[in-house]
C-alpha cells in the first residue's frame, strides 16, 4: 500500500471520529458513572485482551513502550452494534466510537515517552420513559426522554525504560476529562395545554491517575508483567459549580505472555478494580482474560476470549461479561503501515437484563 | 483485489453505523440514570397580583362602533342621531344657476341592525323627534321627554317581515333581511307630514328609537366605523327646474352625530374589577412573578383565575368576550394595549367567553405571556381586562354591547385574582 492510501485511510477515520459522536457500551452503565472503556489497542481487543499488557501501542501498562522502536501512531474505531433484551422486548441499537489515540517513540538514554487518550467512561445514552401524572385533578400521560452525549477521556502521558535486558519500567500520569451534553425532555399527551420542555446542560469532568508498570522476563520467551494504577475521583460541574464527585478506583493487573516459537504467542491475564467506591450499584471487578497471536508481523490471526464483571448495574449483584474476538492484521508500506481488524462478540448479563453485543475493529498504525 | 474489496467492506460497515440509533425505552429505576428527575409542579399563586385598578370611559356612547337599543328589566338604551342637513339648491347638467328645492314629499329612514335577538318575538321600532340640540353630552334625562311626546311613527319587524318581500304595501315600509350575516336593513319611509322638511335647518333631523318586544328587545344599530353606516335618510324632494317641478332624491347615510342614552347609567366604579359596560371599563392587573419562576422554571401552563363579584350583567341573551390582554407599557389606564408584531404572535391575549348572568370562574390561558415575561424580564408583567364584542369581518371591538362584569380585586383576600402555574423546577444537571 502506497503512502497516498495511508493518508486516505488516516482521512477516512479522521472522519469516522467526527462523526461518532455517542458511544454506548451497555444499558449497565446508565445508572452509573457509566461504561469503561477498554485500555487496548485493536491488536490487543482482538486477543481478548490478554495481549494489552505487552502491546507497546495498548494505553494499559506504560512499561509496554520501552519496545517501541521507533516513532509510532496508532488509532482505531470501532463500530457496535448491540441487542439489550428488556423485559420489553429486544432492541438493535448501533454506535460508533474512536475508542483510542497513541503516539510513542524513544527520546534517547533508553527512553521511550508515549501518550495519546484513551476512552475512560462512556456517557452516551437517550433513554425514555412513560408515566401518567395527575395535573389540575386530570391524568395526562407524559413521556420523558434523557439524554446523554459524551464522556470522560483518558489523556496519558507515559515514559519507559528498560532498566536492564530483563526488566523494563514504565511510569504514566493521567489526566481524565470530560464532558457530556444532556438534554432533559417532557412531553405531554395534550401539548395543546402543556407546553413540551426541553432542557439542556453541559457536564464538565475532571480527575486524574497515576500509574506504573513492570515487564520481567524471567525465561526465554515467557514475560510477565504486573500494573498498579490509582484514579483519583470524578468530580462533575455544572457551570464552574460542583454537582458531584465520586472516588475512581484502583486498578491492580498481572499477565504473562509465552512465546512458544517467533510466531505463536499466548498471553493471558487478570485485572481487578475497586469500582465500589465509586458510589451506590457499583461493585469490584476482576477480569480475565486469555489470547493467542499467530503468523507474523505481515499477517497474523489472534483469538481471545475474556470474563468477568461489570462495574455497574442494578439488582445489588454485578452483571457478568464474556467475550470472544478474533482478529488479523497486515502490513504495508514496508512495515510503515500496518491495519488491524478484529471482531468481538461479547455477552452480558445481570439481574433484569441480558445483552449482546457484536464489535467491530479497524485499527490503523504508523510509523513514519 | 479481495484483499482491497474486503477493506472498502469494513469501511462500509463502520460508516454506516456512524449513525447512532441509542433510544431505549427506560426501565426505572434500574436502568435509568441516576440524579435529578422531572417534576412537575403546580401550584396557584394568590398573592402575585396585586396594585389592580378599573378605569371607566374608554369608549363612550358618541363613540361606539354600533347604536345599542334595548329595552329589558334593568337596562333601556335607546339610539339618538342627528342626520345632517341637505343642500337647498340643486344644478342640473350645465345648469349656471342654481336650483331651489321646494320641499320634500316623503322621506326613508334607513336603518342596518347588525345584531339582534333571534328569538325575540313581535320586535317594534319607535321612531321619535329628538331636540336638536342634542349632543355627545346628551342623557337619558335630557331627552326622556321627546321619547315620550315626540312620537313619528311606529314600526313592527316581525310583521313586515311576514309580508310578501318583506314589504308593507300600506305605509311603504320595507326590510331586506341578510340571512347570511343575520343582519336586517329597514326602509322606514315616512310621510311630509311625519318628518316635515324644515328649511330653517335644511333638512336636518334629530331622531330617536326605542324599541320593544315580548322578549329580548336588544338590538344592535350599525353605525360609522361598521361596514354599513348609518343611520341614513333618503329625502324625496321636490325642485324647482324653471319653472317644472321636479322630483330628486337626496341620500345622507351617516349621521353628523350619534350615540345612545342609557337608564340606568353606568354603575360607579367600586374595590371590584369592572369590565365592559357604556362607557366601557377595563381592569389592570399587575403581576409579580416570583423569581423562582420567572428566572429557574420551564412554565408549561398558566391560568389566571378571575372570580366574578356578581353575575355578569347586561342583556339576557348576549354573550361577550372578554380579553386578558398584555400591555406594552404600564401607564395605568392609559396602558397601551400590545398588538401582534407578526402572524401567529400568540404573546398578545387571551379570550374568555362570557354569559350574562353567569357566575363561575373565569380562566384566560396565558401561558405565551408568562414565557414572555420569562424572555423579556423589561417586559411590564401586567394585563388588561377588556371586554369585546364581535363585529365585522371578524373583528373584535369594545364598546359593542351593555354587558358589564366585574370580578373580585386583590382587595378580597380570598377571592382575588389568583395565577395558576404549572411548571417543571430547573433540572438539575451532572448529579449522580
Amino acid at each position: 500500500m502506497t503512502p497516498r492510501r495511508v493518508i486516505v485511510l488516516l482521512a477516512v477515520l479522521a472522519l469516522g471520529a467526527a462523526t461518532a459522536g455517542r458511544a454506548q457500551d451497555s444499558q449497565f452503565g446508565i445508572s452509573g458513572l457509566g461504561t469503561p472503556g477498554r485500555w487496548e489497542s485493536v491488536r490487543a481487543r482482538s486477543s481478548g485482551g490478554a495481549l494489552a499488557f505487552f502491546d507497546p501501542l495498548s494505553p494499559f501498562a506504560d512499561a509496554a513502550l520501552a519496545d517501541l522502536g521507533q516513532l509510532t501512531a496508532a488509532a482505531q474505531a470501532a463500530a457496535a452494534f448491540l441487542r439489550p433484551e428488556l423485559a420489553t422486548g429486544t432492541l438493535s441499537l448501533r454506535t460508533t466510537r474512536f475508542p483510542a489515540f497513541t503516539l510513542g517513540g524513544p527520546v534517547g538514554h533508553g527512553i521511550v515517552v508515549g501518550g495519546g487518550f484513551s476512552s475512560y467512561l462512556n456517557r452516551s445514552w437517550d433513554v425514555i420513559t412513560h408515566d401518567t401524572l395527575t395535573l389540575r385533578g386530570l391524568p395526562e400521560a407524559v413521556t420523558d426522554e434523557r439524554t446523554s452525549d459524551g464522556g470522560v477521556a483518558d489523556v496519558r502521558l507515559a515514559a519507559a525504560m528498560r532498566v536492564s535486558p530483563r526488566l523494563a519500567l514504565g511510569f504514566g500520569a493521567h489526566a481524565l476529562t470530560g464532558s457530556t451534553r444532556e438534554h432533559a425532555y417532557r412531553y405531554y399527551a395534550d401539548s395543546g395545554l402543556y407546553r413540551n420542555t426541553r432542557q439542556v446542560g453541559e457536564v464538565q469532568y475532571d480527575g486524574w491517575g497515576f500509574s506504573a508498570s513492570a515487564l520481567f522476563d524471567p525465561l526465554p520467551g515467557v514475560r510477565i508483567a504486573g500494573l498498579y494504577r490509582t484514579d483519583s475521583r470524578l468530580r462533575a460541574k455544572v457551570g464552574g459549580n460542583e454537582t458531584a464527585r465520586a472516588d475512581l478506583p484502583t486498578t491492580l493487573a498481572v499477565g504473562v505472555r509465552w512465546a512458544l516459537r517467533p510466531k505463536a504467542r499466548l498471553a493471558a491475564s487478570l485485572t481487578r478494580q475497586d469500582w465500589s467506591v465509586a458510589g451506590a450499584n457499583a461493585y469490584n471487578t476482576v477480569d480475565w482474560s486469555v489470547g493467542a497471536e499467530l503468523g507474523g508481523e505481515a499477517f497474523p490471526l489472534r483469538i481471545g476470549a475474556r470474563g468477568g464483571k461489570l462495574p455497574f448495574g442494578p439488582g445489588g449483584q454485578a452483571p457478568t461479561e464474556f467475550g470472544l474476538a478474533l482478529g488479523t492484521g497486515k502490513s504495508f508500506a514496508e512495515g510503515r503501515g500496518r491495519l488491524d481488524f478484529g471482531l468481538e462478540h461479547l455477552s452480558r448479563s445481570g439481574v433484569g437484563l441480558k445483552e449482546s453485543a457484536w464489535t467491530l475493529l479497524m485499527g490503523l498504525i504508523v510509523r513514519p | 483485489m479481495t484483499r482491497r474489496l474486503a477493506v472498502l467492506g469494513v469501511l462500509a460497515v463502520l460508516a454506516a453505523a456512524c449513525t447512532d440509533k441509542l433510544t431505549t425505552p427506560g426501565q426505572c429505576p434500574a436502568f435509568c440514570p441516576g440524579g435529578d428527575s422531572l417534576q412537575t409542579r403546580d401550584t396557584i399563586f394568590t398573592t402575585i397580583i396585586s396594585r389592580d385598578s378599573s378605569y371607566r370611559g374608554f369608549v363612550s356612547p358618541y363613540e361606539a362602533a354600533v347604536l345599542l337599543a334595548a329595552e329589558m328589566p334593568g337596562v333601556d338604551s335607546r339610539p339618538i342621531w342627528v342626520s345632517p342637513g341637505i343642500p337647498l339648491t340643486r344644478r342640473y347638467g350645465v345648469d349656471t344657476v342654481p336650483k331651489p328645492v321646494l320641499g320634500a314629499d316623503s322621506a326613508k329612514i334607513l336603518i342596518h341592525i347588525g345584531r339582534y335577538e333571534a328569538g325575540a318575538s313581535n320586535l317594534r321600532l319607535k321612531l321619535y323627534h329628538m331636540p336638536q340640540t342634542i349632543d355627545s353630552t346628551t342623557t337619558f334625562a335630557d331627552v326622556s321627554s321627546a321619547f315620550t311626546d315626540s312620537l313619528i311613527d311606529s314600526l313592527n319587524v316581525d310583521s313586515v317581515l311576514a309580508m310578501p318581500n318583506h314589504h308593507d304595501t300600506i305605509t311603504g315600509d320595507s326590510i331586506a333581511a341578510d340571512t347570511v350575516n343575520h343582519a336586517l336593513t329597514i326602509f322606514w319611509k315616512l310621510t311630509a307630514a311625519q318628518l316635515p322638511f324644515v328649511f330653517a335647518d335644511s333638512g336636518r333631523q334629530a331622531l330617536g328609537v326605542q324599541i320593544a318586544a315580548d322578549s329580548l328587545a336588544s338590538i344592535a344599530i350599525s353605525t360609522v366605523g361598521s361596514a354599513n353606516v348609518g343611520p341614513g335618510i333618503i329625502w324625496y324632494t321636490r325642485v324647482d327646474s324653471a319653472g317644472v317641478t321636479r322630483a330628486d332624491t337626496v341620500r345622507k347615510l351617516s349621521p353628523s352625530l350619534h350615540g345612545f342614552v342609557l337608564n340606568p347609567g353606568a354603575a360607579p366604579l367600586d374595590s371590584n374589577l369592572a369590565i365592559g359596560g357604556i362607557p366601557t371599563a377595563r381592569s389592570l392587573l399587575r403581576m409579580k412573578l416570583p423569581r423562582f419562576i420567572r428566572d429557574s422554571s420551564f412554565v408549561v401552563r398558566a391560568t389566571l383565575l378571575l372570580v366574578p363579584s356578581q353575575a355578569a350583567q347586561g342583556v339576557q341573551s348576549d354573550s361577550f368576550v372578554v380579553f386578558a390582554q398584555r400591555v406594552e407599557a404600564d401607564f395605568g389606564g392609559k396602558s397601551p394595549l400590545a398588538v401582534a408584531r407578526f402572524l401567529g404572535d400568540s404573546a398578545v391575549s387571551d379570550t374568555a367567553g362570557v354569559l350574562i348572568g353567569a357566575t363561575d370562574t373565569v380562566r384566560f390561558e396565558i401561558l405565551p405571556l408568562v414565557r414572555l415575561w420569562q424572555a423579556d424580564t423589561t417586559s411590564p408583567q401586567a394585563i388588561m381586562l377588556v371586554l369585546r364584542s364581535h363585529g365585522d369581518f371578524g373583528t373584535t371591538f369594545e364598546g359593542g354591547t351593555l354587558a358589564e362584569i366585574r370580578f373580585y380585586s386583590s382587595r378580597n383576600a380570598a377571592l382575588r385574582p389568583a395565577l395558576r402555574v404549572t411548571y417543571i423546577p430547573r433540572f438539575k444537571f451532572g448529579r449522580q
